[in-house]
């Protein structure tokens, strides 16, 4: 066998080296000789056909070299010889390789920690499903009808069967709800776990397998609310159960409906979309739960009930194209009997990760921003070991010059150099993991899911590979310019450097500064919409309040019950030291959700269009929130029932009520009042509240606040809250205040305590994220640029010492030797700061939907960015500048 | 990298077989096989030290040549290469298949078209 022989040669050769090399110069002393003496023999003299013999063989090095790399064993052992040759450099200048090491190590972490973030959102599939590549979510897009989703989203449960049923579009397709909050159990024990409604398909299809009992039975998914079972995850079979084998068979209150748990699924799987789930429920069991109230009627037979997802899996050998025109067919056949929906929907695949959504995805877009920063972080460290390399290449260049003349293969030569740049990149690299795991920490406090939050041997790979990617990023123009060396120009000359070289290091300090300054330009935008963001003036005291909510409907509590619950948990909660004030309002502040209502009042016209939205506050409500009462007064323990009804208006309202806004006294007919002469006595006007955090003005609409307690059931859908307003910062009081409100009475379901400031801090996330990691990444970055740049003039002045000697002692002023080098530094820093100015400008406009109430062009963030960056550009240009200033003339002349 | 390569650049591929014909007839040094070449091609083929001992490595390598140390005629030490039993069937395959092809081509150079 040759491959064995092979082998085994080249294993001997590895061990007995020294006796391979003696015989290879054996032999070739032996060619040199034998050929001298036939030479000798036609005549010559012997010097001269020793001479003619060696001319003949060229370098004797040169043959050895390519006599040693016939072999596998010679990479092996190059290899080994280049690393070691690499460490012993590194030993001798430890400084710089610690440099290097230390930027590597920021850059690659930087960008292992982001990676993992993008991974999560863009590459992995969930965790537990098999075969991740061919499963596909699909969306339905809708351009004409009643329920119109142009960009695609949600389907109808009518959809989902007939694609399934109609069409071989897919080997299978599973539909389910976006999983939402259930109650679960009662009193002291009640939790809420966020359940997921799914078809029967759904587990089997992902692959997914019980950990105990079994999956759903397609027959338990037909007849509506015949069979209440349910499905737990792993986790909560652990925190609930204890993982004991018995919780299969066990019953459970979900929504206060009893539900027998059939079996549990595997470890690991938590849903596939970002919230994990804790509960699976079979389709038929949506409106028993209260999932979907669809009143009687099956909503899975709903055309119209446009809220279902799918997931499927393609089937092997058809291709997505041909799944959607499969599909699309049997969507139009069904379409013909539906009039008022499109006629012909469009079906819309994209791979099961969790940023391919065809809706707009904030996290997703700034994680990818994320991600090309903290590569051009990357790219502005190996800029600069670039630069470290270069410089250190011209110390080199004799012994490189020496190395060549003597036969070394200029690929050799350049292979050295990589190596040595390869090994910094990957120690580099190795403690570039050690920042990720740091970065990660940081990463994930931030729910920009589903980040491993650990380094796996996914993220691994990325991170070495990136390393090795950078050191020949690094590497690459250092080793080309070493194999360039002349070596006879080399030798000669004295060592002072050439322009060239200086060209190319400045060029790389310019891309370095470039790139900076748009990142602080990015940073500067970044941290002024924060700004902006936490000015927003909200119209409550958001910090201070925390939000109670417990779905007594569901728990089948009459509305006399539930009144006698509110009045019990307020007066408890006003008795609490920690508590300032409580009160009860129908929707919470930034709760969203809308209710309309029209208003009448005599001799304005009424404004149909507008109507008001109507919220339920009761008594002391403006007071605990800290919203300002502009006139009049707020809603309080008089407006009961059987009292004038009253109802606080917002400003816009009362605007629209009265000319000069002041709509205090007016009775105004609201929604069937003005049918039988009654009307709401206006108390009080309170200043704007909005309805989520980034309403604008132009969003706004009129509002006004009926007393609660004249009509706690006049909006019908949603859960009261109780707004408590506490001393310090509330959320330091959440605990405390659940322990007490879920034991205000017996078989409480759970009740949900929350701060207000939970409820927008998601919005608040994406300026809070881009800000805080814009700094950091454009902080380093501006390091990095600026330690090269005083690199760079070191050098420089370095070079020309000699030339500064004589400048001085031929009488130059000190200024002007400083003025050198400030020109040489000057130069790259203005060329960076403009071309980063043009790359913040172009780039910069792709942010915009990341910002708030901050243009892109904000010339006051490129200005600050520009002078910072200038600001710290003259500190590293200064250092160099002071040590020319204090160049002895007698030392430099006397060091030539 | 230079001129003084070329020539051998044209037998590149078969230098191998080459050596191994001319370690067919007798064991050699390494000299004395870029001398024989040489000869028996008469000038054509000049293989100098810098192809010639990494092709010795590589035969030598598989097993198709063994070298071992023995006084010339005229009294030096030199690295004489034999052909192994191995070597000889190589070369005897390389041999046949060159042949195979070398009259295929030059029947294809000598056609005309009354031959078709």
């Amino acid at each position: 066998m040759r491959l064995f022989s092979r082998t085994l040669d080249g294993v001997r050769r590895l061990f007995q080296k020294s006796r391979v090399e003696r015989e290879l110069n054996d032999e070739l002393r032996a060619y040199l000789e034998i050929a001298a003496e036939q030479k000798t023999a036609g005549g010559m003299s012997q010097s001269d056909a020793m001479r003619a013999a060696r001319v003949e063989i060229g370098s004797l090095e040169a043959v050895k070299d390519r006599v040693r790399d016939v072999g596998w064993e010679s990479a092996v052992e190059s290899v080994v010889r280049d690393v070691r040759f690499a460490f012993r450099l590194f030993r001798k200048h430890p400084g710089f390789a610690l440099a290097v090491i230390a930027t590597v190590a920021i850059g690659v972490g930087g960008t292992t920690a982001i990676f993992s973030v993008v991974d999560g959102l863009f590459l992995r599939p969930p965790a537990g499903v098999i075969d991740g590549s061919s499963l596909r979510k699909v969306f339905i897009k809708r351009n004409a009808g009643n329920v119109q989703t142009p960009s695609g989203g949600p389907g109808s449960w009518v959809d989902y069967s007939t694609i399934r049923d109609n069409s071989h579009a897919f080997a299978g397709i599973a539909a389910y709800l976006s999983p939402t909050l259930v109650n679960v159990g009662r009193g002291a024990q009640a939790e809420q776990v966020r359940a997921s409604v799914v078809s029967h398909e759904f587990l089997p299809l992902l692959g997914i397998h019980p950990a105990a009992g079994r999956l759903f039975l397609p027959e338990e998914d037909v007849v509506p609310g015949e069979h209440p079972i349910a499905l737990i995850s792993h986790s909560l079979w652990q925190a609930r159960f204890g993982g004991m084998g018995d919780a299969v068979g066990r019953v459970l209150l979900l929504n206060g409906v009893p539900t027998e748990i059939v079996g549990v699924t595997q470890k690991g799987f938590t849903g596939i979309d970002a919230d994990p789930v804790g509960v699976w429920l079979p389709s038929a069991m949506a409106d028993r739960l209260h999932i979907y109230d669809s009143s009687g009627a099956d909503w899975r037979l709903n055309a119209l009930m446009i809220a279902v997802h799918y997931v499927a899996r393609v089937t092997q050998g058809v291709d997505d194209r041909e799944a959607v025109r499969r599909a699309d067919a049997s969507l139009a056949h069904r379409a013909e009997s539906e009039p008022e929906l499109d006629p012909s929907p469009e079906v819309l695949l994209t791979p099961l990760v969790q940023a391919a959504t065809p809706y707009t995805n904030p996290a997703a877009d700034l994680s990818l921003w994320l991600a090309l920063v903290a590569a051009l972080v990357l790219i502005i460290g190996c800029a600069n070991v670039a630069n470290l390399l270069l410089a250190r290449a011209i110390g080199r260049r004799r012994e490189l010059a020496i190395r060549l003349s003597l036969g070394a293969g200029r690929w050799r030569v350049a292979r050295q150099h990589l190596t040595e740049s390869m090994v910094l990149a990957v120690l580099g690299g190795m403690a570039g993991i050690g920042l990720a795991d740091l970065g990660m920490k940081t990463v994930s406090q931030f729910p920009l899911p589903p980040s491993a939050g650990q380094i796996d041997a996914r993220l691994l790979g990325f991170a070495f590979l990136t390393s090795v990617l950078t050191g020949i990023l690094f590497g690459a123009v250092p080793a080309m310019r070493a194999v360039q060396v002349d070596p006879v120009h080399a030798l000669k000359e004295s060592g002072t450097g050439a322009s060239r070289r200086n060209f190319t290091r400045s060029a790389l300090v310019v891309v370095q500064i470039a790139l900076s300054l748009a990142l602080l330009v990015g940073a500067n935008l970044f941290v002024r919409s924060l700004f902006n963001v936490h000015h927003i003036d909200t119209g409550v005291d958001v910090d201070r309040l925390l939000v109670a909510k417990v779905d007594l409907r569901t728990a089948g509590y009459t509305p006399v019950a539930r009144e006698a619950f509110f009045e019990l948990a307020l007066s408890r909660l006003q008795s609490l030291p920690q508590v300032e004030r409580a009160a009860i309002v129908h929707f919470e502040p930034f709760y969203g959700a809308t209710y309309g209502v029209p208003w009448y009042v005599a001799g304005r016209d009424r404004q149909a269009r507008e109507g008001a939205t109507m919220n339920l506050a009761g008594a002391g409500y403006f007071e605990t929130v800290g919203a300002r009462i502009l006139r009049g007064r707020g809603i309080s323990g008089i407006d009961r029932t059987g009292n004038e009804r009253v109802a606080v208006a917002d400003e816009r309202l009362a605007r629209l009520l009265a000319d000069d806004g002041n709509a205090v006294g007016l009775c105004v007919a609201f929604r069937g009042q003005e049918n039988t002469g009654d009307c709401t006595r206006i108390v009080g006007v309170v200043e704007r509240q909005r309805r989520w955090l980034f309403e604008s003005e132009s969003q706004s609409l009129p509002a006004v606040f009926f007393a609660r307690s004249q009509g706690p059931d006049d909006i019908s859908f949603g859960v009261p809250a109780l707004l408590i307003r506490t001393g310090g910062v509330a959320a330091q009081h959440t605990d405390a205040i659940h322990a007490v409100l879920q034991t205000v009475q017996a078989d409480l379901p759970y009740v949900m305590v929350t701060p207000l400031a939970e409820s927008i801090r998601s919005a608040v996330l994406p300026f809070r994220i881009g800000a805080t990691l814009f700094s950091m990444f454009s902080a380093v970055a501006l390091v990095l640029a600026c330690v090269g740049l005083c690199g760079v003039l070191g050098y420089f002045v370095t070079e020309r010492t000699p030339e500064i000697g004589i400048r001085r002692s031929l009488g130059a002023p000190m200024g002007s030797v400083v003025l050198l080098v400030v020109r040489q530094g000057i130069v790259p820093v203005g060329i960076g700061v403009a071309l980063g100015c043009l790359t913040a400008i172009a780039g910069t406009r792709y942010i915009q939907s990341l910002l708030y109430g901050t243009d892109a062009r904000d010339v006051a963030s490129f200005g600050t960015a520009s002078i910072v960056l200038v600001a710290v550009a003259v500190l590293a240009i200064a250092v160099p500048a002071y040590r020319a200033a204090r160049i002895d003339p007698l030392v430099a002349l006397r060091s030539e | 990298m230079g001129r003084s390569d070329k020539p051998t650049e044209l037998v590149q591929g078969k230098l191998h077989m080459l050596i191994l014909k001319t370690l067919a007839l007798e064991p050699m040094h390494g000299y004395g096989i870029g001398v024989r070449l040489e000869q028996l091609s008469h000038g054509v083929f000049q293989v100098n030290a810098g192809s010639l001992f990494p092709a010795l490595r590589r035969l030598e390598r598989d097993g198709l040549i063994a070298g071992e140390w023995r006084t010339t005629e005229n009294n030096r030490r030199a690295k004489f290469y034999r052909l192994t039993p191995e070597g000889r069937a190589e070369f005897k395959r390389e041999a046949r298949d060159w042949e195979t092809q070398t009259t295929a081509i030059s029947n294809i150079l000598k056609a005309s078209l009354g031959e078709l």
